[in-house]
């Protein structure tokens, strides 16, 4: 199948061939060539055939047999492929958000890729046969070791969240695996208000399971998670989720996935006092 | 030749607290001179991802710090993570220059 990315109708096509991708009913690789998309249906186990080409990553939307769909690009290619996935991230994302993961520049999350398809390929899903009950179709098992809340997390969260209510200054979740920079900003927070320190995205849902923090100051790299997924799925457990995203880079694309996430700021490196206490300042007028 | 490091926005976030300074110039060498080893070992094709992800946390490091030049050194080997080796060794070699720079600047205050 060849999609003409020029055509009126290219996202229509795109939008079928993911719903039935979704579905188990097409199996393969959707590779950018020029302005053109095109199909590579396979039996395999895509997750296998991405390996080959983990180091290069060109432009493409796999559709992986546990129903994950990974829609990455490099470069200028983002150029014409950013804004349509965009409009798909936008119509599908409602539909089956924890399985499209998006990754719109390799500069900036290549790593996550990598440690997403390494986690897959650790421990392979098994091959089941998807009923098509829908537009979206049941979904399959969550397999592999992909970070998410725990049942026991999610019940520590709502017996703390409602210690918000009461605290007489917000409490503070620091998320940043740079020694320095993690200390320098949980010194600066810590001598007014009650902070955690998370280094990897691990300790992330652990301690805001167990604290319900009021503002999590979130670096975009981590070493287990990039920050943008994290932001999701904090939100995704907790709508009222105040986070603002810290980032030693300066690139449209992750000011972009903060706003899509929803993130109340985004502070660039180097830290500074006025701005953090801005944000700390706008979340108190926001909350009163 | 102006100062490697301008400390006033790391001095603004710690109100001035002399000792908390100390011990944050000494951490940012500590934890400094573990990514240099890392970048030096992780400089062929196949360690690109950690290579970048190295330079970017020296990179956030040097900017918290005030080392503006340090900074954009390690931007340039983030950007650079696809770089042959030989072109690493080469931003490497600048890097830790400038390191050096910054840390027999950071004895002396």
């Amino acid at each position: 199948m060849v999609i003409d990315l020029i055509s009126q109708n290219a996202e229509e096509q795109l939008l079928s061939l993911i719903e039935l991708a979704s579905r188990g009913d097409h199996r393969g690789v959707l590779h950018f060539a020029g302005s053109k998309l095109v199909f590579t249906p396979t039996e395999e186990d895509v997750l296998l055939t991405v390996r080959p080409v983990l180091e290069s990553m060109p432009a493409a939307i796999y559709f992986f047999c546990n129903g994950d769909i990974v829609i990455t690009w490099k470069g200028l290619q983002g150029r014409v492929l950013e804004p349509l996935c965009a409009r798909l991230y936008e119509r599908y994302a409602p539909l089956a958000s924890e399985k499209l993961h998006r990754y719109f520049d390799l500069l900036a999350q290549g790593e996550e890729l990598r440690l997403l398809c390494k986690s897959h390929l650790d421990a392979p899903p098994p091959k089941t046969a998807v009923q098509a009950s829908g537009p979206t179709g049941p979904a399959p098992p969550p397999t592999g070791n992909v970070l998410e809340f725990s049942e026991n997390q999610l019940r520590q969260f709502r017996r703390a969240k409602p210690a918000r209510l009461s605290r007489a200054l917000p409490e503070m979740l620091v998320v940043e695996d740079q020694a320095f920079s993690a200390k320098l900003l949980l010194n600066m927070l810590g001598r007014t208000y009650r902070t955690y320190l998370a280094g990897n995205a691990e300790q992330a849902l652990e301690l805001y399971s167990q604290h319900a923090p009021d503002i999590v100051f979130l670096d975009i790299e981590l070493p287990d998670m990039n920050g943008h997924a994290l932001a999701a799925m904090l939100r995704r457990m907790d709508p009222q989720a105040y986070i603002v995203m810290v980032t030693a880079n300066n690139y449209t694309q992750d000011v972009l996935r903060a706003k899509e996430n929803q993130v109340k700021g985004f502070v660039a490196k180097p830290y500074n006092k006025q701005k953090i206490e801005g944000c700390i300042e706008k979340f108190r007028h926001e909350r009163s | 030749m102006s100062h490697p490091v301008d400390l006033t926005n790391l001095r603004s976030m710690i109100d001035g607290d002399t000792e908390l300074e100390k011990a944050l110039l000494e951490e940012f060498c500590q934890s400094s001179e573990i990514i240099l080893q890392d970048l030096a070992t992780h400089q062929d094709l196949a360690n690109s991802a950690i290579w970048r992800s190295k330079a970017h946390a020296l990179k956030g490091a040097s900017l918290n710090l005030g080392a503006q030049q340090l900074g954009e050194l390690c931007k340039q080997a983030q950007e650079a993570f696809e770089a042959e080796p030989i072109a690493k060794t080469a931003l490497l070699s600048e890097i830790q220059a400038e390191y050096d720079r910054v840390k027999q600047f950071l004895l002396t205050v």
